[in-house]
């Protein structure tokens, strides 16, 4: 019952409020928008674009997800090594181009909407699960490997008994990662006419209206808290229950 | 049986086993001594397929190993490493039923047997047996390690420093019980050692190994009294040395017929517990009596002190 959780449940409840009635924030950002301009952002619901704004951001992380997390148990098998530079070098590529570069670059392939976004998001997350992933699965202590060798473990059997589950919690560090990520980075999504919280911030700043920015801003911010929030309870559950 | 037939193992240019061959019969323990890089460890991991030889090759009742997938082979092979190297993230439960989990066992067997290793090796089942490996000292991790090894009903036990981490009390105490543990189970067992003197204790023969080659196989007596060579001979040079060989053996070899006062000595006792109670006493000789009693003979000071002594050759 600390200070911590009593601002997290004051945040859950204050965001839940928000999206289920609008207006009753109305007062609040009053003095934020200009002389005679609405205050909520009414030219979609607030909770839909949210809910598509999560939607797109978990779909992308459920893909890098999967591409990183198998990539690392690739490049750590015996037939696999040799690829670990390259599939380094490729993951840190994806990080170091900006999303907007990478939505510019998925316009003319895929057009515009939630594909490109989709598309950015998935090249965004892989790095941090991938480099996480990686460094979870070297924690298995030389012993437990060679203990598990003796027992009489097949190579798959002792990837899924003994090595992934002590790599849980890093790879859950990695997907917290990836999430608070995707969270901001699916704002930029609608640049290129994804259905997003971004829609909100960009109208804002389209109409100078500082009300707007504030409502997508927030909205955004509390999401990634909150995400990144539960996704650390669970990797300290994880890393209590999978210790090293 | 296992037979090790000149086996070598190079990585790159040095060899760290070099043509070595050794049989070790049913039921028979094996000491394997040497310093560290002297390729024990090595050797030993060739039974189990934890390393493949690059010449020679290993039979173990009749099969050569090599023929045997790997993990189906370490399913009938138990195998201790130093440091017990339990799984951190599962029970002691859990780590020791690794292997009959392997081989699906039923489950209600799963639990009488862990249950009974566990009893077995002095852990109750209900308090250990939910333990995480954090949770238990290094001694109890060891024992749990030694279960993981015998769970799924092994004729073979391969050892591997595994008292190495253990402080002196604890060690003493695991070495009394792996050799009652042994009789009982009628185990085949090969360990690895440093250590001379726990060799002496578990080993019905000790193989001496320096820098890849075998330098003599005999009984803990025949290695202590006759070295083969110079760097054997500085593994078993120390000032107790005629304590250690008086420990190997018993006083029934030197039993002779007299009779003398003062307290008997047991006729099973080491000839090292005998001269210790002569020499306590100021005495030259002590009866010796049987397990019930009886009165057997007389045991000297002067034949204990020659039975210490390098033999003549």
């Amino acid at each position: 019952m600390n200070v911590a959780f009593v601002a997290r449940v004051a945040l859950i409840v204050s965001v839940a409020a928000f999206l289920a009635a609008p207006s009753i924030f109305e007062p609040l950002l009053r003095s934020l928008a200009p002389e005679g301009a609405p205050v909520i952002y009414r030219h979609a619901n607030l909770a839909e674009l949210t809910a598509l704004h999560l939607g797109l951001t978990a779909l992308a992380l459920a893909a890098s997800a999967l591409v990183g997390v198998i990539l690392a148990i690739s490049v750590t098998q015996p037939w696999g090594r040799e690829f670990l530079p390259l599939s380094r070098s490729l993951a840190n590529a994806g990080q170091t181009f900006p999303p907007v570069a990478v939505l510019a670059i998925a316009v003319p392939a895929v057009g515009f909407g939630a594909e490109p976004t989709l598309i950015a998001l998935i090249i965004y997350g892989i790095l941090p699960v991938f480099e996480n992933a990686l460094a979870g699965l070297g924690r298995a202590p030389a012993r437990a490997l060679e203990a598990a060798d003796a027992c009489g473990m097949t190579r798959a059997q002792r990837l899924r008994k003994v090595e992934l589950p002590l790599a849980l919690p890093a790879i859950l560090a990695g997907l917290r990662l990836a999430a608070i990520s995707g969270v901001a980075t699916a704002t930029i999504g609608s640049a290129v006419a994804a259905r997003t919280l971004g829609e909100v911030v960009f109208a804002g700043l389209a109409s100078n209206n500082l009300a707007y920015v504030v409502q997508g801003a927030g909205l955004i911010a509390a999401l990634a808290i909150l995400i990144s929030d539960a996704l650390l309870a669970m990797e300290r559950k994880a890393a209590e229950a999978f210790p090293v | 049986m296992i037979a090790i037939e000149r086996l070598s193992k190079r990585y790159g240019e040095t060899a760290a086993v070099a043509d070595v061959s050794l049989e070790i019969a049913e039921g028979e323990s094996l000491a394997i001594v040497g310093s560290s890089g002297s390729g024990k460890s090595t050797l030993l991991k060739t039974i189990n397929r934890l390393v493949e030889p690059s010449a020679g090759r290993v039979v173990v009742d009749g099969e050569d190993v090599s023929t045997v997938a790997p993990h189906l082979l370490r399913r009938r092979i138990g195998y201790v490493m130093q440091g017990a190297g339990l799984f951190p993230h599962r029970t002691a439960f859990e780590n020791i039923s690794t292997t009959p989990r392997l081989l699906r066992w039923e489950e209600p067997r799963i639990r009488a047997r862990v249950d009974e290793l566990l009893t077995l090796l002095g852990l109750d089942p209900a308090t250990y047996g939910p333990r995480k490996p954090h949770e238990l000292s290094g001694g109890e991790q060891q024992r749990v390690g030694v279960a993981r090894a015998l769970a799924a009903e092994p004729r073979v036990l391969l050892m591997d420093e595994p008292f190495g981490a253990l402080d002196p009390a604890v060690r003493a105490k695991a070495q009394v019980d792996l050799a009652a543990l042994r009789k009982r189970l009628g185990l085949t067992i090969v360990l690895v050692t440093h250590d001379m003197d726990e060799a002496a204790r578990l080993g019905d023969r000790i193989a001496v190994m320096h820098r890849g080659r075998l330098l003599q196989q005999g009984t803990p007596a025949e290695i202590f009294s006759r070295p083969a060579t110079p760097e054997v001979a500085a593994l078993v040079a120390s000032d107790d040395r005629p304590f250690r060989l008086l420990a190997l053996g018993s006083v029934r070899d030197l039993v002779e017929p007299g009779s003398a006062a003062g307290d008997p000595v047991a006729v099973e006792a080491t000839l090292r517990g005998a001269l210790g109670a002569l020499l306590w006493s100021r005495r030259d000789a002590a009866p010796v009596v049987g397990a019930g009693g009886e009165a057997l003979g007389i045991v000297t000071l002067k034949r204990l002190i020659e039975a210490g002594a390098e033999p003549k050759a």
